[in-house]
This record gives structure tokens, sequence and C-alpha cells, in this order.
């Protein structure tokens, strides 16, 4: 293994981290405060090439790999102290668009994927209901095969992306068929008869990225909606998330690299009892952790990407990137706080947002305690 | 093949003993024997025993059924693994 940057991949970097320090979070705690997406980022980042990443050439994308693109969003994370754009952009990257590429026809890949690239189409996945979560086999909305057509029943809770979503990608079961064998994937445009979005949750965090409520109450679609054959939900569930362990949690490590620096400028320019902070050995190491930490999670995260450029399931090493990555972040942005005394605790430092946005982390794509129930069940327990 | 399948979900995932012997057309997916956790498991199982690679699109329900069903696929990827043992 070998995570060495090429020429290339260096120079697509600092141009990511240039982009985002230049284009991205700007009036962010006014944008925060309203809980309002930040469409012209949105736009910005569709230009710069972000929403393509994973898309191939021929749908004008930049067909990048695995590695490539987690050292990109650990680019932007660094750059970018807006982790709810962040998050929304990578929920459509590996939720919405890497399904497609992965599993779509050639017809439903030219009506989605060119418009996502250049961003004029907004994309979310749809899996999550109010009885059921990590536990998507018992999910309760229903496809009921009808001539050419399926008929969808049923409500999706905590959807990233839905309140601005042109297409949801939404998971239901095949009526007759039981478990994995009817779980199936269908795209559901906005505006369908039958589809209602509802209103976008009041969050702790991630305020940026909205999240809303979806019915579906006898919504018609066409069987050329359907995303891979029936029975194909699980499979494209499971590959969502394991491209999604890597590379959304990219953004986290960035994110994490940003708050180590800012800490480290602060602790050396701020004087206490005669000499910088940073000269005392308990600040010292809090930032020294945050540097273990934020190294242990960037070895973790490269191999999976590496793993997955390799063609090789992982879903230990994803689950365990994931769990760790996310508890790392928390902890450093407590310790970004704690190293920033009564100055990080306000909000007009932006320090604390971090901390608010990483929690969600531990949550999102499978909570830490599911981490550990996969981990545990790949270790044949 | 059949048997080192049969073998290791007869002892990894069946937890109902009145279903053992596990018969070959046994449905597993149905019948709850593999569920989304476990089949990540077999999958890494058969990628490392057999020297393949489960891509995201195979890992659909008509591969996994039944015992009989994952030998078939298998069967049908047999010049990759003979690729890896040479």
């Amino acid at each position: 293994m070998d995570f060495s940057l090429s020429a290339e991949q260096r120079e697509l970097v600092d141009a990511a981290t240039a982009f985002a320090r230049q284009e991205l979070g700007h009036d962010l705690a006014k944008l925060e405060d309203a809980a309002e997406f930040p469409r012209d980022a949105w736009r910005a980042c569709a230009r710069f090439g972000i929403q393509g990443l994973p898309v191939p050439p021929s749908l004008g994308g930049a067909g990048a790999d695995v590695l490539t693109t987690t050292f990109v969003m650990e680019a932007l994370g660094y750059g970018c102290p807006d982790n709810g754009l962040l998050f929304s952009l990578n929920a459509q990257l590996w939720s919405v668009e890497h399904p497609l590429v992965t599993f779509g026809t050639l017809a439903q890949q030219q009506a989605y994927l060119p418009g996502m690239v250049s961003g004029d189409i907004i994309g979310g996945h749809a899996m999550t209901e109010p009885g059921s979560g990590s536990d998507a086999l018992h999910m309760r909305t229903r496809a009921e095969r009808s001539g050419d057509d399926y008929i969808l029943n049923g409500e999706k809770q905590f959807i990233t992306n839905a309140p601005v979503a042109d297409v949801l990608l939404v998971y239901a079961a095949v009526a007759g068929r039981p478990g994995m064998a009817g779980l199936s994937a269908f795209l559901v445009d906005a505006g369908t008869p039958g589809l209602r979005v509802t209103s976008a949750f009041e969050k702790m965090g991630l305020r940026t990225s909205p999240m809303g409520e979806v019915a579906l109450t006898d919504c018609r679609v066409s069987a050329t909606a359907r995303l891979g054959p029936e029975g194909a939900g699980m499979a494209i569930f499971n590959s969502s998330m394991e491209w999604e362990r890597s590379c959304l949690f990219a953004s986290a490590v960035g994110g994490m690299r940003r708050q180590l620096d800012a800490c480290v400028a602060y602790a050396r320019s701020r004087e206490q009892f005669g000499q910088p902070i940073g000269k005392f050995q308990a600040v010292a190491g809090k930032l020294a952790d945050m540097y273990v930490r934020l190294e242990a999670a960037k070895l973790l995260l490269y191999r999976v990407a590496w793993l997955k450029q390799q063609g090789k399931s992982a879903p230990a090493e994803a689950a365990a990137a994931k769990l760790f990555t996310s508890e790392a972040w928390v902890q450093s942005s407590r310790d970004a706080i704690q190293a920033h005394g009564a100055w990080g605790y306000l909000k007009e430092a932006g320090i604390e947002r971090d901390l608010r946005d990483a929690i969600a982390s531990t949550i999102y794509s499978g909570t830490s305690e599911i981490q550990r129930v996969i981990v545990a069940r790949m270790l044949g327990l | 093949m059949e048997t080192v399948i049969n073998g290791y979900i007869s002892q990894e995932f069946v937890r109902d003993t009145a279903l053992l012997p596990l018969a070959d057309e046994t449905p597993l997916l149905e019948s709850g024997i593999l569920d989304s956790l476990s089949l990540l498991q077999l999958v890494v199982f058969l990628e490392e025993k057999f020297g393949i690679t489960v891509g995201d699109t195979d890992l659909l329900p008509q591969n996994f059924e039944t015992v009989n069903s994952i030998c078939a696929y298998l069967r049908a990827r047999e010049p990759e693994m003979q690729n890896a043992q040479g």
C-alpha cells in the first residue's frame, strides 16, 4: 500500500484546498442560523468538479479513482468549515451518484448524472423509516407491481437533501418477495404525484444540510425507474454505505486537520504566565493527542479506499474506519474548544460548530453502536 | 465446493439446530439464515477462500439464495479462481 500522492493528485488536492478556502463557507454563521442550504456553494462545487468525481467521463464526470476522491474530499474538509454542505455533497455522491454509476441503465445514467455533475440536479436517498434504521430488512415501505409500473406506499424519515432534492432513491420491499429478496430501489422524481416531502428538521449541527420526511401515497413510478433488478436493494445499500464510510469521512479527517492547525496557531500565540500556552504540557499533550487521532483516522480511511480500489469487500475495515474517525472527530472537536478556552465556546469564533457537526457523524451512516456490531460479526462473534 | 460452503454456513450462521444438516437447497435468505450482516461475512469468506472478488453488482439474492446457487455463482467465476491460484 502506497498512499503517497502523485504529482497530479497533489496538484488536484492543492487546487481543491484553495477552492474550498476561497469559494466555500461564506456567510456560514448566517446560513447556519437560518438553516439555509448554500445553493451557490453547491453550484461552485459543481463548477470545480466535485459532483463529477465518481462519474465516468462519458457522462460528464472525472472518473476519479477511490483514493484520489478520498484525497479531494479530505482537502474540502480541510479548506471548508461548512460541514453541512460537505455532508449534503457526500450524501449525493455516495448514495445516489455511485449507485447510478454502478447499477443504473444507460438511460437512467443519462437522465440524471450529467445534471448532477453540473449541479442542476440534486439527489438524496430515502432508506430510513420511522420504524427501521439499520435494520433495513424490516422496512414497511412497499412497492406493488401494477402492469408496467410500481405503486409505492410508505414513509421515510431523516432524509438528507430531501427538501431540496430533484430526485430521491427510494428503497421499498416488493410485495410478495420476503426479506432481502424483495428489497429494491426506485428513482422517484420530485413532483411525482403521491410523493410528498414535508418540513425540514431543526437540527443541532449540519444545519446547512437540509433533512426532511418523505411520504409516499399510491405513488406510481414506471418499472424503468427501478435501479437494478428486483431484490438489488441490499446490494445497492451495502455498496453505498461502504463507499460512504470511506469517502464521506475523508471530509471529517480534513476537518480534524483544520482544527489542529487552528489549535497549534492559537497555542503558539496565546500567552499566559509569560509564555505561549503551548509550552504547558497539559495543552501540548492535548494537541499531540489530536495529531495521533488524525493520523490514525487517516490511515484507516486510506486503507479502506485502497481495498475498494482493488475491488475487495471491506465491511469490517470500513466500519472500523467510520467508528474510529467519527469518535475521533468528536473528541478533537472537544479538545479544540478546550484549547481555545472561553474563546472556543463562543459562536463567533466558529470553533464550537465542528463539535455540533461532529456528533452527527457518530449517528449517520450507521451509529457507532452498529459499527461495533458489524466489526464483531466480521470477527465471527 | 458444496461441502465447504455448506459447512461454513452451518457452523457460522445456522442458529436453529433443527435445520441441520443443512440441505443445499434450503432457502438461506427467506429462512433468515443469512441476514444483511452475515451475507457480508460470507462474501469475505468466499473472497478469501476462493481468491475471487465479489463485485457490488453480484450481491444479488439469486446468487445467494441457496448453497447450490452460491456454488453456481462461484463456478461461473472459475476462470478468475484459476488465475488467482495460478
